[in-house]
């Protein structure tokens, strides 16, 4: 327990009459990459908060590289890397005196012009902040988060307001980063995410942990490693799936049929009972499983469009 | 140390970007001299005791360039920090809130001594300005002033609850004392019902000592009844903004 970077034990806490956090436990070891998922309101940002020191746990113990972070934040600054959730700058502060304020701030840092130009941010070094767009600015909190050369980061809603070509080039990023032997928890709504970026993966709902394990293995445990799609005509009768063997779910969305299927032998035989009762394979697909499938078996709520 | 300084000058150039504050701070009040100047130059005047126009205009002045840093840009900016989650950035740095607060407070002074730097210089430059009084009389009661003026601003960043109602808040208060405090006119020109209720501004005092200090009269007792003003002032702004002041 002791040789944990992030040590989270019965957490605990309250806003009024509402619950946050109901009893959170996980610990993150040197050189993972740990994803907290969930929906708005799960509790994510409250648990990351009360590690970064911003909030003080009602209950529970928490621990940052052993150290109290409440108690103790200014102490273990130098060693923690943060992206806020929400956050901001002063409109007219630019890029590069943002990143030269912060390294100043700290006992050692990065070389900023390098740390930028890694971001995709070397163009925009006197751009001043309100002109960056969401994707820009989300890369210079993450320089933010860098230019120290901090220990353990933690990274809440890592992607928010990039395209999926952003969202990329700052995965890769977070593997670098990772690589040179760095912590990083980090929290999203893309289950997409958790699964390209993350060694485990906690899932939130309502505040507590519903399930903690690595992306392939949530999937295998709650919705089959294996997918299959087929495409349907509107009304078309269907033979009863649910009942064979290795056949976790069925789901019917629209014009498309789903099913999730633990082995190569489970979809034999959905995609030979189809053919059997003659409906047509149109776009007939199989596929590893994704977090998605599991994140919606685990917590029975899909992640609306607009969280996405 | 090195943070600390790095803090002040990134404060400093933010605040030199407001173009609001930068332009009354900075350009206004030798604007003024110029305009001034220009109209009745700067000739020793029998009834100023031998002073000339700018000669009595440049102290107060003085008086606007703080009024205007402490008014506008010290609760505005606080406030927008406040309101776009800068203060909890900062919060996870190695920087306390007290150092954050002193930086701040010290960019906002050098923008201070800056804007009264280039008025002076306009003014010597262009009018000759005279400067009977003593430096130290003259550095005490700007200190003594600019404490005064920050100390009112802060209170009023403690009572605003948005950088927009600050704002309205700043130009509600400061357009008054603009005129009736003696900052852009002599209070002299004032019929003598609002002079009363000028006196009891809290600019008023503060460009009443700077006068006096000009002018090479001892202030600190001659001036019993301004300064009684000026520390009330500090003081219940000191207490409503260490009672009001949120960091979030």
């Amino acid at each position: 327990m002791n040789s944990s970077v992030v040590e989270v034990h019965e957490l605990r806490k309250t806003y009024g009459s509402t619950v946050a956090v109901d009893g959170v436990s996980f610990q993150v070891e040197e050189d993972e990459i740990f994803g907290i998922v969930g929906p708005n309101g799960a509790g994510k940002t409250t648990t990351i908060e009360c590690l970064e020191g911003l909030r003080r746990p009602d209950a529970g113990v928490v621990r940052v590289l052993g150290r109290d972070p409440a108690r103790e934040r200014r102490a273990l600054a130098p060693e923690m890397g943060v992206q806020l959730q929400e956050s901001a700058l002063p409109d007219r502060l630019r890029v590069g005196e943002a990143v030269a304020l912060f390294a100043a701030l700290y006992p050692r840092s990065l070389d900023q012009r390098e740390l930028l130009s890694q971001l995709g941010l070397a163009e925009q070094y006197r751009t001043p902040f309100a002109k960056l767009s969401g994707g820009q600015k989300q890369r210079l909190f993450l320089a933010l988060a860098l230019v120290h050369d901090p220990r353990v980061l933690f990274l809440d809603e890592l992607s928010t307001g990039l395209d999926p070509h952003g969202r990329r080039t700052v995965w890769e990023l977070v593997r670098s980063i990772r690589s040179r032997g760095k912590t990083i928890l980090l929290s999203t709504h893309l289950m997409e995410e958790a699964e390209a970026l993350c060694d485990r993966v906690a899932v939130f709902h309502q505040g507590r942990i519903v399930a903690l394990d690595s992306p392939s293995r949530l999937i295998a445990r709650f919705a089959g490693s294996l997918r299959v799609s087929v495409k349907i005509a509107s009304g078309s009768s269907l033979p009863p799936l649910a009942s064979l063997p290795g056949v976790r779910s069925v789901q019917h969305q629209d014009e498309t049929l789903v099913v999730h299927a633990e082995d190569d032998r489970a979809v034999a035989s959905v995609v030979r009972t189809l053919v059997e009762h003659g409906v047509p394979l149109r776009e007939l697909r199989v596929s590893s499983g994704r977090l998605e499938d599991a994140y919606l078996a685990l917590t029975g709520t899909p992640l609306t469009r607009e969280e996405q | 140390m090195r943070g600390l300084a790095r803090l002040v000058w990134t404060e400093f150039l933010l605040q030199l970007r407001e173009p609001y504050a930068a332009f009354f701070t900075l350009a206004f009040p030798p604007l003024l001299v110029l305009l001034f100047g220009s109209i009745y130059g700067n000739g020793p005047r029998p009834d100023a005791g031998g002073l000339g126009t700018i000669d009595i205009a440049v102290p107060g002045y003085v008086g606007m360039v703080m009024a205007t840093v402490a008014i506008f840009n010290l609760p505005i900016s606080l406030a927008s920090y406040r309101e776009r989650g800068i203060l909890r950035r900062m919060a996870v740095t190695p920087v306390s809130p007290v150092a954050l607060f002193v930086a701040h407070l010290v960019s906002l002074a050098l923008l201070i001594v800056c804007g009264i730097v280039l008025l002076v210089m306009v003014a010597k430059i262009g009018y000759h300005l005279r400067f009977p009084g003593s430096l130290p009389s003259a550095l005490a009661a700007g200190i003594l002033g600019g404490i005064a003026m920050l100390a009112f601003g802060f209170a009023l960043a403690a009572v605003t609850p948005s950088a927009r109602m600050a704002q309205v808040a700043s130009m509600l208060v400061f357009y008054p004392m603009l005129f009736l405090s003696g900052m852009a006119l002599p209070r002299e020109i004032l019929p003598e019902r609002v002079k009363t209720i000028a006196a009891v501004l809290p600019a008023t005092p503060v460009v009443t000592v700077l006068r006096a200090a000009w002018e090479n009269v001892a202030w600190w007792r001659h001036e019993a009844s301004a300064l009684l003003v000026l520390a009330l002032w500090t003081v219940g702004a000191l207490v409503v903004a260490a009672w009001r002041f949120r960091w979030e």
